[in-house]
């Protein structure tokens, strides 16, 4: 028994690790190659379309400003733009300081939701703003980003070149990274993640996942799906396997980059990332159910990625430590060989390349400091996400059998010191 | 005058010794048997093939056919014709006529020998129930054929009903006659005395012996087997190692290979220099992995029928017997697919065997059966394999019961190899009067000059009795330890050779490809070779990987000095 569980376990961590690595390999490729898209692209952004950027705020007071002072400068007809900040219910002065800046700017102005999507969380806010809003595009940022200046041009320009894609994914970097810790593991996942998740997905299966920032989607296609799902905590992944499913795709286009703010504290951290897991496992429980019905067979792929990520795999690491642990005490008598001992050394080693090709890949980042606390990570950071998922994953259930509606957690802000580069 | 005469006795007798000279060494070192049998559709019962391999002791060389098959050719050279009648029946007047011009001597058994010629002057009477032979009692009673000799006194050795006395070996000048074809353990000991007193020219005056020290498998203690192999060492004694390379767990499946015990193939190998030889015991052990009862490796015991099928089903259908056929073709065809599956089978689990122990440097010089079980079949695919086997013989392909010859020999029921027979069996410790009863077949044994004195030993037993039984050995019966090393003996696979040759030295030749052996690996252990496998992958992403960092880091270290110099 103990044989078989621990070959199961072993089975479900490497199926993942061997798709990451092969992701990886597509990120990096990625990386090489989806630069030689843009002469040609840039000689075709003549006539340009309308946008709309969307920034839902609910008590953001301590970021709303240096947001919108960034927004000023983003590098558009400002003609052709206009900055919506959807004050969605705040107590502070969020409201205030927004409507300071479009005294100032005239394609800024601030727009206040209503019921019912008054207080309802980001999916209400952003539907309300697609129902006051007339851009041909919208780009949404999270009220803390400070997106660079070429940012929506460069989402703009893949969605006038390509097409098939019904949203254009951009790359966010953090802003506090070396504030705490925390934020340095933030800053190596989030790396991490958009080179290997994204970068990887989009090169091998033309497969990207929106972000809940710096993206850009077609207004055409967002009114077709009928907005945002309120009900979804994780709207961003709800709303990615909806634009799959009507036949378009959504490139990575790493050329945009927004810098975003991350939880300094753990507290934080683990509220937010309680949402992202609880919203994802939301969505595969509701796609799942759909699969067969699905236009596009490279979604249920995705499906069953996340269906491995949020269930399958940390079932097989938490399996896979407690025989571990049990077998210290008493022997199983597990059948296995060197081989597991070796493949538990590749593992550890496979995380280290993968980790320290995406920091090499933003340059400065691949320094001393960094490599020491990937190390760290390993053992800490990493093993922080499996208690954090199988708490998620109680909170959901609790959820459904006892029929509670979805509470949407507001990501705590810090006052920012100074932009990193 | 004179003188003429002797040159001419002298040259008559010089032509006369030329002549004569090789007909006597031939008689002397050549002895040719030919069996005749007759029994039910002319298939070798346990009892032809138990006899079979008596005379093969005694024997240059032996052939064995049915009494329908014989023909003038079949005995034209043979020196001794011997009948072994198990069936009453109506002898084939060709055959008849065949023995009546047969001018060497016959020795019969059991039934129908009243046909034959050279009986003609014995008298037959009415069958009668055998109890006791020579003294012994026998395993159980036995109908036998009396046959009385022309003379009394050719009566050799008796037996007694309840109240009668039974001649059961008689002689009369070139006729012999044994009442039975039993291989009744006493009906094997009287006969065989009998045919070593009667040989007992070419037989050896020493007793060949040997133990061999059994139940060795990847889960067995090294220190176990250091400690039982010791009193060996300390008389500088061949013995010999009974391995099974593979331990298979038959309540979980779960198995254990040779390579995953790193002591104690470090034992078997520091053993196998200091006069150890290894004995492949099969591969696995076992077939059908029953969680109770035997399950020899190379029987099927849940349907008590040899091996039907490469990988064991659980719906088999029993084996059909000649009369469930309407013509022998159609019989025959199904046997050779029964023996074609099984002898892959066989073939198989004797190979991976013989790579396992070269694996880990280990030459298997001879072969055993799990629990001495396997069919004439699967001896004869042994015997492409190995030239030696130890143990008992199993004599039938219908039962799962063996047996062993008294002497050395090259039986047709092993076929060909040679048999070094358990005539000790497995010694128990724990029995009270083991040493008793051992001692007791060494008198026995040492009754028949030429006989071997084989017995196996458990490593898991005391060496203290082991030590014990040694000394026994040596006092009661002067034995000649079998030495294989000084033996010319062949192990061989399609890819390996392990050659022993007479003067100790021992060659080992492999052509295996790393292909061949990644493909062994991946049979054996499919998942784990698998999960190798995928470390390999891993480790050359790995690899890339970092190449990738490095490919990284000088790029943006190129761009940081070009930037460096443009900035001035």
């Amino acid at each position: 028994m103990a044989n078989i569980l621990f070959y199961c376990a072993l089975i479900l961590i490497w199926v993942m690790l061997l798709y990451h690595m092969f992701l990886m390999q597509g990120g990096y490729w990625h990386f090489l190659t989806y630069e030689k898209v843009l002469p040609k692209w840039k000689s075709k952004m003549v006539d340009l379309p309308t946008v709309s950027v969307f920034i839902p705020a609910h008590n953001e007071e301590v970021v709303i400003g240096q947001t919108l002072q960034a927004m000023s400068q983003l590098y558009y007809p400002k003609d052709k733009i206009e900055i919506i900040v959807i004050n969605d219910n705040s107590s502070d002065r969020t409201g205030e300081i927004a409507q300071s800046y479009a005294n100032k700017y005239p394609f800024i102005r601030v727009l206040e939701t209503k019921p019912p999507n008054k207080g309802k969380g980001k999916s209400s806010a952003l539907n309300e703003a697609l129902a006051n809003s007339s851009g041909e595009m919208i780009v949404v940022y999270d009220a803390d980003n400070t997106p660079e200046k070429m940012s929506v041009w460069y989402l703009v320009m893949g969605l006038m070149n390509d097409p098939k894609s019904a949203a254009m994914v951009g790359k966010f970097r953090v802003v506090n990274a070396k504030e705490t810790w925390l934020t340095r593991f933030i800053n190596i996942e989030t790396i991490c993640f958009q080179w290997m998740a994204q970068g990887g997905r989009w090169k091998w299966f033309k497969v990207a996942t929106i972000p809940g920032t710096n993206f850009a989607i077609r207004r055409s296609i967002i009114e077709e799906l009928g907005g945002w799902d309120v009900k979804a905590l994780a709207e961003d992944t709800e709303l990615t396997i909806r634009v799959y499913n009507l036949g378009y795709h959504i490139r990575f286009f790493p050329a945009a980059i927004t810098w975003e703010q991350e939880p300094e504290t753990l507290k934080v951290w683990w509220n937010q990332r309680t949402r992202w897991a609880r919203g994802n496992q939301y969505v595969v429980l509701k796609f799942l159910t759909q699969i067969f019905d699905m236009k596009r067979k490279r979604i249920v792929f995705d499906l069953f990625y996340f269906f491995f990520t949020y269930f399958l795999f940390f079932f097989g690491v938490i399996v896979s430590n407690i025989l571990f642990i049990v077998n210290l005490f008493y022997d199983l008598g597990l059948s296995i060989g060197n081989v597991a001992l070796v493949l538990w050394g590749l593992a550890f080693l496979l995380f280290l390349a993968e980790v320290m090709i995406t920091l090499s890949i933003e340059k400065t980042e691949m320094n001393r400091t960094n490599f020491f606390y990937v190390i760290l990570m390993y053992f800490t950071y990493s093993q922080m996400w499996i208690v954090l998922v199988v708490w998620s994953l109680y909170l959901e259930i609790k959820r459904m059998i006892l029929g509670q509606e979805a509470k949407w957690y507001k990501t705590e802000r810090f006052a920012q010191k100074k932009k990193e580069d | 005058m004179n003188y003429k005469r002797f040159a001419i006795v002298l040259l008559l007798g010089l032509f006369i010794q030329n002549y004569a000279l090789p007909l006597q060494v031939k008689s002397a070192e050549e002895r040719r048997i030919a069996i005749v049998y007759m029994s039910e559709y002319d298939e070798p019962t346990k009892n032809v093939y138990f006899w079979e391999a008596t005379f093969s002791a005694f024997a240059t060389s032996i052939q064995t056919d049915p009494v329908s098959q014989v023909d003038e050719q079949f005995i034209k050279d043979a020196h001794t014709l011997v009948f072994i009648g198990e069936r009453e029946g109506v002898l084939p007047k060709q055959f008849r006529q065949i023995v009546d011009a047969f001018q060497g001597e016959i020795i019969a058994f059991g039934e129908n020998v009243d046909q034959l010629h050279h009986f003609q002057s014995w008298q037959m009477k009415e069958k009668e129930t055998l109890r006791t032979l020579e003294g012994e009692l026998l395993v159980s009673p036995k109908e036998v054929r009396v046959m009385t000799p022309p003379k009394e006194r050719d009566v050799v050795a008796r037996g007694m009903s309840i109240d009668r006395d039974i001649p059961y070996i008689s002689v009369h000048g070139r006729a012999s006659y044994i009442a039975s074809t039993m291989s009744d353990p006493v009906a094997q000991l009287t006969v065989t005395r009998w045919l070593s007193t009667k040989y007992h020219r070419h037989m050896p005056t020493k007793h060949e012996a040997f133990i061999r020290l059994e139940g060795i498998h990847p889960m067995t203690e090294a220190e176990t087997v250091r400690k039982i192999s010791a009193p060996f060492i300390k008389r500088q004694l061949p013995f010999y190692l009974s391995v099974t390379p593979v331990y298979t767990n038959r309540e979980t499946g779960e198995q254990v290979y040779l390579q995953q015990n790193k002591t104690l193939v470090g034992v078997l190998q520091s053993l196998q220099q200091q006069g150890g030889i290894i004995i492949a015991n099969g591969y696995e052990g076992v077939y059908r992995q029953l969680t109770h009862g035997e399950d020899p490796e190379f029987w099927d015991q849940l349907y008590k029928q040899r091996i039907t099928s490469r990988v064991p089903k659980e719906d088999v259908a029993p084996l059909l017997t000649y009369s469930d056929f309407p013509s022998k073709t159609l019989y025959n065809e199904y046997i050779q697919g029964i023996d074609d599956e099984e002898q892959q089978y066989v073939e198989e689990k004797l190979t991976l065997a013989i790579e396992a122990f070269v694996n880990q440097k280990l030459y298997p010089l001879a072969f055993q059966a799990p629990l001495h079980a396997m069919s004439q079949n699967g001896y004869e695919v042994a015997s492409t394999h190995f030239t030696s086997m130890f143990g008992n013989i199993q004599m039938s392909d219908q039962y799962f019961e063996s047996t062993a010859p008294l002497m050395i020999s090259k039986p047709l029921a092993a076929g060909g190899m040679e048999v070094y027979p358990d005539t000790l069996g497995a010694i128990q410790a724990d029995e009270k009067e083991s040493l008793l009863k051992v001692k007791n077949r060494l008198l026995e044994l040492q009754t028949i000059q030429g006989s071997v004195i084989g017995g196996s030993y458990s490593v898991y037993q005391s060496p203290e009795l082991l030590e014990a039984l040694l000394q026994m050995i040596e006092q009661t019966s002067h034995p000649e330890w079998v030495d294989l090393r000084k033996r010319q003996q062949l192990t061989q696979t399609n890819h390996i050779t392990i050659h022993q040759q007479l003067d100790g030295d021992l060659q080992v030749e492999t052509d295996r490809s790393i292909f061949s052996m990644i493909i062994q690996r991946l049979k054996r252990n499919p998942f784990e070779s698998a999960l190798w496998l995928m470390a390999g992958i891993v480790l050359l992403f790995i690899i890339a990987f970092f190449v990738y960092v490095s490919t990284l880091r000088m790029r943006l270290r190129k761009r940081l000095f070009e930037e460096r110099a443009h900035d001035g």
